[in-house]
């Protein structure tokens, strides 16, 4: 039984490891996305805060090109929550018209954002990158009609670094609980095997014993019972006939 | 002792008790988990909070700026309706003046905030600078305090609530994962169980039995001893030096007997005679001496495919859920295509291209091995999945699904061969019963870990964890035996001619079990099953995890309820009501969607689909023998068998396309409902006509490949 339980402590390696790594698995991908998730809604906040400016403009009759206090709109804004490195608004085709970062001015805005705000429809998009990590929203004109996108970028560093540190502590966890767990199921599988092995002893210390002893009675209540009935009742004929036969020939031989 | 029985037993009781430890460390881990959480989220809950009392504030800096009285402000509640509902968490909103009393509010505070407002360090914040105020827990709220200052000095203060169970909603929405990643925990236990110690516990509870069945008939004959440690080698050999000694009493007997008849006929004593006359007697009731019949076959070597297959189909299982998800973000224009055909193409492709390529494999098994055609096809499907986690467009994903689907038909046809070969008629049912429970766990495993897969790391990082299980499964299919260890005691694999084709398909018989029960079962199960639920739970803004734990359900209820119905198919009769019923249940399930909207319906609807399969399918299979014996006698089993199946598979390639066009036209609910009434009206048909009084005299049952 040495071998039946050393693969015991196998399966119970192998299944502990699949469970609760799985387990420590979701437990970190919901983290990540819940923080996404709030970072994000956070940062739409700001975003909603500059479209209204956006749209009270438009109201004026100002084109969405021709917005002369936007830029200072976007640094005020952008100086209300230390997370936002910077604030974009670029146009349906991805041109940039205005930042808080002149010198991004000169630049193509990232394909990334131009696909990810495509794609999300009305709703906000976030794009995670080590080098362009953003929030956004659609702008929207004062008929409904879509001119253009707010992105705003965040330090994809400073998340990452809080991200770690839960990651560290749910790992910790996670491989406690394996250790436990583990453990413990290597132990129960081992006591479920040791209890087949028990009920095989006690089959041979039956057969052992004889069928006049308390311990074939008890081995005829366990599972192996009735085989052990049957194989012991034609044994016990067998030898019996045998042993008459034998006497026969015995007394055949002396008289 | 019945062998299979007490090794189940055994299983179950292994199986229990890891599942009742991982079930503790899961809600252990959760536990633990939940206080993590909310140690790291409250700081991130705090800043948008933050963000969103700043935009409140902002307001009453601009009403206050233009002269209006801070305790008169307009609009207020208004403004905190709107933004309850952009951020649903935020459970209270307030803004108190200087003296902790509230003057506008979204909903009335509990007596514990009240009292907090009041508080001197709470009317203290009123006159600080914080720019990112701390989060505080008070009763069962968390608390972020903004302090509101006018050009004048301080104005009060305003209060945003969260409450705690915010982070308990997380947790739980994560408990249905957990759920999940139990129930797969236990069928992957009792694979691991099958495959680490599975073969040697059945080896050694099968030479155990033999022991005690060999005393019990009375078959004292010796035997060559076992080779290798067996796990009860020590009652074996107490019950087998028992029989050792009767059959030596015996040989001593009759050598006793023998020697006394050599003496003259009329010295012999008349008790020796006697002795003769009861040792033949004896021989007669037992068996003494020496056997020397052949080995039996090991049973072992079947089992050995049950790990293999589970793993590689798993792979493809895993990819169920998210597919049809995952082709829609590859659609390119296709002129003249519509994107719903195009989103169904990958798996109808993949299902024509089993069907088809299944005979022909079957052949290229018989050349190359059952081994070397499970390696080929793991190996393509590897490549396969590989190729398909980084598809480009909806163009080449076709093709990468072709090399997975060539693989899988490769890994099927040699399994199912691999366990024909080592079958006996007497052990096929059971040999069978290996093979379908292998991919039964699959199925219960794939879909919904693939769902949460694709959730959380993304749908390409989990084709290559598909290909990393295919690429697994390429070690496992090693230890299967080579060419060599494969007996054979069937007929060759024969392709059915055009001929054959075309007269079983003109042959009422054939197609009332084919065209009105088997294909419209299977166009059931990939068009409701594989292309409209992941991509209507998608619609309903549900999860790619709700469609694999639905899909689960699924296989779950086929796992527990087809042996139960299989054993209610025993004659022709209730074989036509499991068929016709299981045709209206599973079609009920599709129409049930007449109901509404909603993930508890298509809950509800795939718990029928799930049953209604599981009372047919077992019923479909025997019922072609029992209605084609006639064509069986003439054309054989393999063909018929094989121009079924192959009918059968046609309907999973055409699921996904009705179902496409039935969207295009109608949409997604209609498409369940058109199919699911489409199924019903095949069950009633099909039970009209078996009805008919043309039936011929009731066979006996066979189940059949």
């Amino acid at each position: 039984m040495d071998s039946t339980g050393s693969r015991m402590v196998a399966v119970a390696l192998v299944v502990c490891a699949f469970a609760v790594g799985m387990s420590g698995l979701l437990n970190y991908f919901k983290y990540r996305s819940t923080t996404n998730r709030l970072v994000a809604e956070r940062l739409v906040v700001t975003g909603k805060a500059v479209e209204n400016s956006i749209q009270s403009a438009l109201e004026l009759g100002l084109q969405f090109s021709e917005m002369v206090t936007l830029p200072s709109t976007l640094e005020r804004e952008r100086a209300t929550d230390d997370l936002i490195e910077g604030i974009d608004v670029f146009d349906l085709d991805g041109k940039l018209l205005y930042s808080t970062d002149r010198l991004r001015l000169s630049r193509p805005v990232p394909e990334a954002w131009l696909s990810a705000a495509r794609r999300s429809g009305d709703g906000y998009w976030m794009v995670e990158s080590d080098r362009d990590a953003a929030a956004g929203i659609p702008l929207r004109n004062n008929f409904d009609l879509p001119i253009g996108y707010l992105a705003l970028r965040y330090s994809q560093d400073r998340l990452q670094s809080g991200l770690h540190q839960v990651a560290r502590q749910l790992a910790l966890v996670t491989v406690i609980v394996f250790g436990v767990a583990a453990g413990l199921s290597a132990l129960a599988l081992i006591a479920v095997i040791r209890g087949l092995g028990n009920d095989v002893v006690a089959v041979e210390q039956a057969l052992r014993a004889g069928e006049a002893s308390a311990a074939y009675s008890r081995a005829l209540r366990g599972p192996f019972g009735e085989a052990l009935r049957r194989f012991v009742e034609t044994a016990r004929e067998a030898d019996a006939r045998i042993t008459d036969l034998r006497a026969r020939v015995h007394r055949g031989r002396d008289t | 002792m019945n062998g299979s029985s007490y090794l189940r037993s055994i299983y179950l009781r292994l199986a229990g008790v890891v599942t009742l430890v991982v079930m503790l460390a899961l809600l252990a881990n959760a536990y633990v988990s939940h206080r993590i959480f909310e140690r790291a989220l409250a700081p991130h809950i705090a800043s948008k909070v933050s963000s969103v009392g700043a935009s409140i504030r902002a307001l009453v800096y601009k009403a206050v700026e233009n002269g209006m009285a801070f305790d008169e402000l307009y609009g207020v509640t208004e403004r905190f309706v709107e933004i309850k509902r952009e951020a649903p968490e935020i459970s209270y909103i307030g803004i108190a003046d200087r003296s902790g009393k509230v003057l506008y509010r979204s909903i009335q505070e509990p007596a514990a905030l009240a009292a907090h407002f009041r508080s001197p360090a709470t009317i203290e914040l009123g006159s600080s600078r914080t720019v990112v105020p701390a989060v505080v827990r008070v009763d069962g709220t968390y608390l972020v305090s903004m302090p509101i200052a006018g050009p004048k000095g301080s104005l009060g203060v305003l209060h945003l609530g969260v409450n705690v169970s915010f982070v308990d909603d997380i947790v739980l929405d994560m408990l249905f994962d957990v759920l999940v990643v139990l129930v797969v925990t236990l069928f992957f236990t009792l694979e691991l169980l099958h495959f680490i110690a599975g073969a040697k516990l059945e080896s050694s509870l099968r030479a155990l039995g033999e022991a005690f069945e060999r005393g019990a008939t009375g078959d004292f004959t010796t035997r060559r001893r076992r080779r290798g440690a067996q796990a009860f080698g020590s009652l074996i050999r107490t019950l087998d030096s028992i029989l050792l000694n009767i059959n030596a009493a015996y040989a001593s007997l009759a050598q006793a007997i023998e020697a006394g008849r050599r003496v003259p006929a009329h010295e012999r004593p008349r008790a020796l005679a006697l002795a003769h006359g009861g040792l033949n007697e004896l021989s007669g009731r037992f068996r003494f001496g020496v056997d020397d019949s052949p080995k039996p076959r090991d049973d072992g070597q079947l089992a050995k495919v049950r790990a293999p297959l589970f793993v590689f189909i798993l792979a493809e299982e895993l990819t169920r859920s998210f597919l049809p998800a995952y082709t829609k973000d590859l659609l390119v224009d296709v002129p003249g295509v519509s994107p719903q055909v195009i989103i169904g193409l990958p798996i109808a492709l993949f299902m024509l291209i089993v069907a088809l390529s299944q005979p022909f494999l079957g052949v290229l098994c018989e050349r190359k091995g059952h081994r070397q055609t499970m390696l080929i096809g793991a190996a393509i499907a590897t490549v396969g999945f590989l190729a398909t986690a980084f598809a480009h467009s909806v163009l080449d994903l076709l093709l990468w699904r072709s090399l997975c689907a060539v693989g899988y038909a490769m890994v099927f046809v040699a399994g199912q061969a691999y366990v024909l070969d080592h079958a006996t008629p007497a052990t096929r049912a059971r040999s069978f019963a290996l093979f379908v429970g292998a991919i039964m766990a699959a199925t219960v495993c794939g879909p919904s870990i693939g769902g949460i897969l694709a959730d959380n790391i993304g749908e390409r990082p989990t084709f290559l964890v598909a290909a990393a299980l295919a690429f697994g499964s390429i070690f496992v299919i090693r230890l299967l035996p080579g060419p060599s260890g494969a007996p054979r005691h069937r007929a060759p694999t024969r392709l059915p001619t055009l001929r054959e084709i075309g007269a079983l398909m003109a042959n009422g018989r054939f197609m009332m079990v084919t065209a009105l029960a088997a294909m419209p079962a299977k166009i059931l199960l990939t068009g409701v099953c594989f292309y409209l639920i992941p991509l209507y739970v998608l619609s309903i803004g549900s999860t790619q995890s709700m469609a694999g734990r639905i899909l689960m359900a699924y296989a779950v209820v086929m796992v527990v309820m087809s042996p139960l119905t299989a054993a209610l198919a025993t004659d022709r009769r209730r074989m036509h009501w499991l068929v016709g019923g299981g045709l209206l249940v599973s079609g009920l399930g599709g129409v049930l969607m007449l109901a509404g909207d909603g993930v508890a319906l298509v809950f509800a609807s795939v718990l029928l689909v799930g049953l209604g399969q599981s009372m047919s399918i077992s019923a479909q299979s025997a019922l072609v023998s029992e209605h084609c014996a006639q064509e069986i006698s003439q054309m054989g089993e393999g063909v018929i068998y094989g121009v079924y199946r192959l009918l059968e598979r046609i309907g999973n390639a055409l699921g996904p396309l009705i179902a496409s066009a039935l969207v295009l036209s109608f949409g997604y609910r209609t498409g369940f409902i058109v199919i699911g009434a489409a199924v019903v009206a095949c069950g009633i048909g099909f039970l009209v006509a078996t009805r008919s009084p043309r039936r011929r005299s009731p066979a006996p049952a066979t189940a059949c490949s």
